[in-house]
């Protein structure tokens, strides 16, 4: 008999699970504060500790890797790749210009999202050269089985409405409510008002939700 | 500070709500929400919704190997194109100009993504045969299909076992063979790529080169250099053998030799000799089928050594493996000498990697019986007959000739043969009916074989469920069948299992309530069970997920975290998960540090580090 993992546990459960033996070492012990360590790398970087850069990308990189994602949606595997190393490497170009007047980690993300932010802009445009064959080569999105449990469809109604936030909305929402930044810093990240990232947040609810006709009937 | 509308007359806001979810609210607005979601299916609709949308917002899990990749990428970078400050003040008008023009060229005419440093060519794994690790730099991973193994990283395969990876252009097997394997990406550049084999044996197809392009292979006494070719090369301690079937390559050795397709050369020969049979099938073997863009990965483990898996028709090897494969609909066939095989078709998910348990049954059930000496009547010869008959049978089911098998089965239904014997015969045939991708057919003959008591009837009971939860994805009449099997065969060896698959098919049919108290019930008549974790998951899945009771699904996930093994692992992150929706910080934070001290690198270590810090900006 061959037996799967029933597919609603893995679903939700074993979700994005990696199928791998990771024994990798952790890189550094961790402090109580990431923040706290991400602000000592910076102090140390500059002053001229040739470790502490490489420390620094190492400590970020799973932040970075996971509000690129957040931001940018489910892409391939490979772009999703590309947009985390361009946003590391324009991490480590603009550290040395960052003032202190924010935590680092919300520095970050304002990189993060200037640069997701110019891919939205290189896949508008090339959408009007290539729509045929982006659209042949999309992966798995909408194409959901008749059979998908009902978590599934959730989720994948879920990420239909999320695709259906304009991009600022994406970031402001995923920011505040994902993320957990405070709106101080969401307006400091999307370069914006308080009351701006206000009119996004409402937007991004009621499109989210309004998905859902039943929740709103 | 709310200000958005409430879902309903008298209800919460969505801001209310998401701000619930978060835990930002007082703990009095808090309890209030909390109190109203109980009563009010509207609210608690859109509350799912949020779940899901932050399910949706997940990343994958960091590949192995990506991060540190990635960094050394960004440092190259760094290095060749430092940053640099530019005056913008002295030349702000040139450079409006320039930018203008550039976002003009760029945009118009050559549209792409962000940096992208496609010069660096990594191995991409694509199969996996027996047992194999990665390593890159003090990193180890067992290797697995779908991973890219970076410049500067080694592969080392067990004996015996084998790995088949592209390289920009070229397809490698790396072989095990008697003595294990080990092989270095020394250099791994688009236009020079060389291969350090420290031991075992090396296979490849190699794409012509492009102008000014090298690829090579060095062993501890020789260096093979090719342009375009399929070749092996073997390092043993007597030296390095090379053998070529396509295209030639060059051998620079003590000496320097070209050998040319259809000979090779094996330590103290000194010509080329002709290409030996072994040999040749090492490179024929490399002709397997290759999966065209995006793929996931599967792996397949079986519960008998040397068990063979075929998909969609393909051989790939003997189980445990890891393939890279499209994602959709593949079938999945194992096999292993004296078992049953097992045939499934599987639905492979981009972004979800599929894992699947293999369990080849022995054909005892089908076993011919010795002839009882209270069956019923035939003759002696006669009963020689059926016996051989079945198993002829049984021996074409196990070669995979359905049909045949089926046919002397209906040839022993003409004859005389005992009850037991036709039972037995029946129970045969519709195993073959549903390996030979007819559950149809084979349902009618369960049904038939389940009106008896004996075992035979059980056994019948159980597949005729299993064959409608499987075969035929009806979970509804599986669940009923299943039922059945429970009522009437209680002391029966199939009970515990037919409890347990009972519950997973109410589950899959929707009937969440009813599935959760079948499993509950399962779990208190046999709490030992050897799938009572699956039970466990199960039920907390539903709880948490379907019902929306964390508080329920905590006790399934810590009866199962006390265990070892992948299961416990999820179940822990799956308590620690559900305490923090409940806004038991303290007990959540708990959980993480169980879970650091248990698996400090395991998946979810980064985020049980973040959870026992209490500094978390956690997944839900």
């Amino acid at each position: 008999m061959l037996r799967t993992v029933p597919a609603f546990v893995a679903a939700s459960l074993t979700e994005g699970m990696q199928l791998v033996d990771r024994r990798q070492r952790p890189a550094a012990p961790a402090s109580a504060d990431p923040e706290q360590q991400y602000a000592a790398l910076v102090a140390r970087h500059r002053s001229g500790d040739p470790a502490a850069l490489n420390a620094l990308m190492t400590a970020l990189y799973p932040s970075i890797y996971r509000i690129v994602y957040r931001l940018a949606g489910p892409r391939d595997r490979e772009q999703h790749e590309d947009l985390v190393q361009a946003s590391l490497e324009q991490v480590c170009r603009s550290i040395d210009a960052f003032e202190g007047r924010s935590r680092v980690s919300t520095f970050v993300f304002g990189i993060c999202h200037r640069v997701v932010a110019r891919s939205r802009r290189y896949d508008r445009v090339r959408s009007w050269f290539r729509r045929d064959a982006e659209e042949a080569t999309l992966p798995q999105g909408s194409a959901a089985p008749d059979d998908l449990i009902d978590r599934g469809r959730a989720v994948a109604s879920a990420r239909a409405a999320l695709d259906n936030l304009d991009g600022e909305e994406r970031s402001a929402f995923v920011l505040h409510e994902v993320e957990e930044l405070p709106l101080e810093d969401v307006a400091a990240v999307l370069r914006c008002s308080t009351r701006t990232v206000k009119r996004r947040l409402r937007a991004a609810r009621e499109k989210l939700l309004q998905t859902k006709p039943e929740a709103r009937s | 500070m709310i200000d958005s509308a409430p879902i309903h007359i008298g209800g919460p806001t969505e801001e209310a709500l998401f701000a619930w979810r978060a835990g930002r609210l007082h703990p009095e607005a808090a309890d209030w929400i909390g109190a109203h979601l109980d009563g009010c299916s509207r609210c608690r609709t859109a509350m799912e919704h949020i779940d899901a949308v932050h399910v949706a917002l997940e990343p994958p899990p960091e590949p192995p190997f990506l991060r540190q990749r990635q960094i050394t990428e960004v440092r190259r970078r760094l290095q060749e194109r430092p940053t640099r400050r530019v005056p913008w003040k002295q030349m702000k008008w040139a450079a409006l100009c320039g930018a203008v023009a550039g976002f003009a060229l760029v945009f118009a005419l050559h549209p792409r993504h962000p940096s992208s440093p496609r010069d660096a060519v990594g191995f991409a794994l694509l199969s996996r045969q027996g047992a194999a690790d990665v390593e890159v730099g003090d990193d180890h991973a067992v290797a697995e299909a779908k991973m890219a193994l970076p410049a500067g990283g080694w592969l080392t395969v067990a004996p015996s076992s084998r790995v088949v990876a592209t390289w920009a252009g070229a397809r490698v097997a790396v072989e095990g063979g008697p003595t294990g394997a080990r092989v270095q990406l020394a250099e791994s550049r688009a236009l020079l790529r060389t291969l350090k084999l420290e031991r075992g044996r090396v296979v490849l197809d190699v794409d012509p080169l492009a102008p000014g392009a090298v690829l090579a292979v060095q062993t501890g006494d020789s260096r093979v250099t090719v342009h375009g070719t399929r070749f092996l090369v073997e390092a043993t301690p007597g030296g390095t053998s090379v053998a070529v079937d396509r295209g030639r390559v060059r051998v620079i050795g003590a000496r320097t030799l070209d050998v040319a397709a259809g000979l090779q050369i094996i330590p103290g020969a000194a010509q080329p000799m002709a290409l030996g049979a072994d040999f040749a099938a090492r490179l024929a073997a490399l002709d397997a089928p290759l999966a065209s863009g995006p793929t996931e990965s599967l792996d397949v483990f079986a519960d008998v050594a040397d068990a063979s898996v075929d998909v969609d028709g393909v051989e790939y090897g003997r189980a445990p493996l890891s393939l890279a494969l499209m994602p959709g609909a593949h079938l999945v066939r194992v096999r292993a000498t004296g078992r049953l095989p097992v045939e499934e078709r599987v639905e492979l998910t981009a972004g979800t990697p599929m894992l699947f348990h293999a369990e080849l049954p022995e054909l005892s059930s089908v076993e011919e019986p010795e002839a009882q000496p209270h069956a019923a009547t035939t003759t002696a010869p006669v009963r020689v007959g059926a016996a051989e008959l079945l198993s002829r049978a049984r021996a074409d089911v196990l070669a995979g000739a359905y049909d045949r098998a089926i046919g002397r089965l209906h040839e022993l239904g003409h004859g005389s043969a005992t009850k037991l014997q036709l039972e037995r015969a029946a129970l045969l045939e519709a195993q073959a009916e549903r390996l030979a991708r007819r559950p149809e057919r084979a349902l009618p003959l369960f049904e038939s074989a389940a009106r008896g008591n004996g075992p035979e009837a059980e056994q019948a009971q159980f597949l005729l469920a299993q064959t409608l939860g499987r075969d035929l994805h009806d979970p509804v009449r599986a669940a009923a069948a299943y039922e059945a099997s429970e009522r009437r065969f209680a002391r029966g060896i199939f009970a515990e299992e037919a409890a347990l698959r009972r519950g997973e098919a109410l589950l899959a049919a929707g009937e969440t309530d009813a599935g959760v108290e079948a499993l509950e019930r399962y779990l208190r008549q046999y709490p030992t069970a050897p799938h009572a974790d699956e039970a466990h998951l199960s039920i907390a899945s539903a709880r948490r997920d379907r019902l929306g009771d964390c508080a329920g699904a905590v006790p399934h996930l810590r009866a199962v975290a006390d265990g070892r093994g992948p299961r416990a692992e999820l179940a822990l992150i799956g308590e620690a998960r559900c305490l923090r929706t409940l806004g038991r910080s303290n007990d959540a934070r708990g959980v993480y540090e169980k879970y650091l001290r248990v698996q400090p690198h395991g998946r979810y270590a980064d985020e049980a580090r973040l959870g026992a810090t209490g500094s978390a900006k956690l997944i839900p």
